[in-house]
């Protein structure tokens, strides 16, 4: 019977042509609206490590004033101090951890044929334990090695656009480019790939575009960079003076750092370390704060990073509530349309269908204006998607991007929603009383 | 075949109830042709829907081939409306999407014939009505008499053993109204019984029996030519 419904729910739509289009347009219209927000929120508070949910863990310790916290409620700084960062790599030589500072220096070519392809080049500097840490998937080469990162050698791993940028996409390992005026030797090409949010950033800049390069930390601290312009950073004190070396010995925080844990156990010894680690810090006069160090998840993570907020939130929900209006406008126009049916099923009934029957076959053809509006709706959520993607150049485009997973769900909700919108007058069709068509004459 | 023992049917709108049919007894033989006469208002159409099992009477007992049907319930009237039933209305009442082919089909879906013998019917039918090679044409494309003949197999397609016909020639010119008795007669002959409620004295003349329905009450009488023989 499902093919007889089929046939007979196409030749109806066939028939109210006008009808059928406000419907499928009405339902793609919310649909679109719904699907665009949902996307935009899914895509940008979707953990891209989910296997790592319960390893990966960013290291927070309060390093505050003794007045207040650093943020309300009760959040502690997401960056490390460099005393910190790099007591810590130091101390902690047998776990896997990586801290993670910004710089954006300009790269350039050290070839001197060819033309000029100069660019203000972002990077991270991080620790080799970063990669693995991250599942930086590599084009050609690989990571530094511990060793490199005691040496504070001028490594560095560019990504596939760089790659692409510098050598036409072939294997670079071994060439040499310059990145703030110093000469780094090309170790690893990153492989390009989804990776959002990034999880090794805060707030905006976990949208941002892939880096276009990674060098070791210690290297950054050897040839005493630091991004002032473009870092953020806090400090608690003014620092002693304007030079590098009292940036390093100061208070204030700029360096993100995150650690990889196999199991519980080693979670909870990496917690004991940290938390001996301040002790007899606080025993040296720093660290006023009662003792409060952190190994947030992911999650939580995003949550302090505001990943899904409220805005987006609050905008998803309109959205939703904006597809319940057209879905109350598709049941009206679905009403309509079935009572002009009410002929037909009448006959139907007298020649034997049961009330069943007809609801089946009406649930059908709802079903249908459901699947076309559906289809309808995810282009049109495909088209907003791109017109977003030039409103909100800040984020990167793989946020606004359909998936299929989002596609299906797409769908999926565009027949749930016309299923909700079509079974009242679908019940009420269904009930049409037979005996009408015999008064009619 | 058909059974009715003390039917009556009334229908309350608001606090006003209206009798329709009062309490009557009527017996329906297989391969009778009853005739249902009666001034506009009369119930015949109530008369003609509890027949049809398309309403429940108030009281009273219905037997269809000695299975009580009063009160059953949708699933269970619709499969006995389906397959002992069939319907021949005054507009006809064809699909207007649907092609020739597609209106005969309707009530052999919900008997869930295989394709085969949907098809087999389906051609047997409209042969027996004279629009064998009409399969694929739409109801606006025919006369008013060829779309009732379309309706007539619809209503045979199912071999019913009762056909219901509301003023089948209400709609037709004489020459095309003939044409549809003349049909009805040779189903009746086939063995059919056929339940005919009309205006046409001279078309109620012609069946085998005549139930006169007046303000609500049921009465019968033998036709003219019977009762001269």
């Amino acid at each position: 019977m499902f093919n007889y419904y089929l046939k007979l729910a196409l030749i109806s739509m066939r028939k109210s042509p006008i009808l059928v289009f406000l419907m499928v347009f009405a339902l793609a219209i919310g649909v679109a609206a719904s699907m665009t927000t949902i996307t935009v929120n899914y895509l940008s508070s979707k953990n891209p490590l989910p296997h790592k949910e319960n390893n990966l863990f960013a290291v927070q310790l309060d390093n505050w004033s003794i007045e207040k916290s650093w943020r309300e409620p009760d959040i502690t700084p997401f960056h490390l101090t460099y005393i910190d960062a790099n007591n810590l790599l130091s101390l902690g030589e047998k776990f896997k951890h990586s801290p993670i500072a910004q710089m954006d220096m300009p790269l350039e070519s050290t070839s001197i044929d060819g033309e000029k392809k100069t660019f203000m080049a972002q990077a991270k500097s991080v620790s080799h334990d970063f990669f693995a840490l991250f599942d930086v998937p590599f084009l050609y080469g690989q990571a530094w090695s511990k060793e490199d990162d005691k040496n504070s050698a001028n490594l560095v791993v560019i990504s596939e656009k760089t790659n692409n940028k510098f050598f036409s996409g072939a294997n670079s390992v071994g060439k040499t480019l310059i990145y703030g005026g110093e000469v780094f030797t090309i170790i690893g090409v990153t492989k390009k790939r989804t990776f959002l949010p990034k999880l090794y950033a805060t707030n905006v800049f976990m949208f941002a575009e892939p880096e276009d390069l990674y060098f070791p930390f210690s290297t950054q601290i050897s040839l005493g960079w630091f991004n002032e312009g473009k870092s953020i950073y806090y400090c608690q004190k003014d620092k002693a003076s304007d030079t590098y070396e009292s940036l390093l010995q100061s208070e204030c925080m700029w360096i993100l750092f995150w650690a990889e844990f196999k199991d519980k156990a080693e979670k909870e010894q990496y917690q004991q370390f940290i938390d001996n680690y301040v002790s007899d810090q606080k025993a040296l006069g720093r660290f006023p704060r009662p003792l409060d160090n952190r190994l947030t998840s992911i999650k939580t993570w995003f949550k302090y990073q505001n990943v899904t907020n409220k805005d987006t939130q609050i905008l998803m929900w309109l959205a939703i509530l904006f597809l319940c209006v057209c879905l109350f406008n598709t049941v009206g126009l679905m009403l309509a349309k079935f009572t002009g049916k009410s002929s037909e099923v009448a006959l139907r009934r007298a020649l034997g269908a049961s009330k069943q029957s007809i609801f089946y076959q009406y649930l059908i053809e709802s079903l249908c204006i459901g699947l076309c509006g559906g289809v309808l709706g995810m282009l049109l959520t495909f088209i907003s998607l791109e017109y977003f993607k030039h409103i909100y150049t800040k984020l990167n485009d793989q946020v606004m991007t359909l998936n299929i997973e989002l596609l299906l769900s797409g769908l999926l909700l565009s027949i749930l929603a016309t299923l909700i919108a079509g079974i009242y007058p679908t019940i009420k069709v269904s009930r049409t009383s037979a005996c009408m068509q015999l008064r009619q004459k | 075949m058909l059974k009715m023992s003390g039917i009556s049917k009334h229908f309350i709108v608001g606090n006003v109830k209206t009798q329709a049919l009062h309490s009557f007894e009527l017996e329906i033989k297989q391969g009778d042709f009853v005739a249902v006469v009666g001034p506009s208002g009369s119930g015949k159409t109530t008369f003609l829907n509890m027949t049809g099992m398309l309403e429940q009477p108030s009281f009273g007992q219905y037997e269809i081939d000695g299975v009580q049907v009063a009160n059953l319930n949708d699933k269970e009237s619709s499969r006995i409306r389906n397959e002992k039933i069939g319907f021949v209305f005054q507009s006809f009442n064809l699909i207007p999407e649907l092609n020739v082919y597609d209106n005969v089909d309707v009530p052999l879906r919900y008997r869930h014939f295989s394709s085969k013998e949907r098809k087999a019917r389906i051609e047997n039918a409209l042969e027996q009505v004279g629009l064998a090679g009409r399969h694929k044409h739409f109801p606006p494309q025919l006369s008013g008499g060829q779309q009732q003949r379309v309706a007539i197999a619809r209503a045979l397609a199912g071999s019913p053993s009762i056909i219901l016909a509301d003023e089948p020639t209400g709609n037709l010119d004489s020459k095309m109204a003939d044409g549809v008795m003349a049909l009805l007669h040779d189903i009746n002959k086939a063995g059919t019984t056929i339940v005919m409620v009309t205006h046409n004295d001279e078309q109620a003349q012609q069946a085998g029996r005549i139930v006169h329905i007046s303000d609500g009450y049921l009465s019968e009488s033998t036709p003219l030519q019977q009762a001269i023989a």
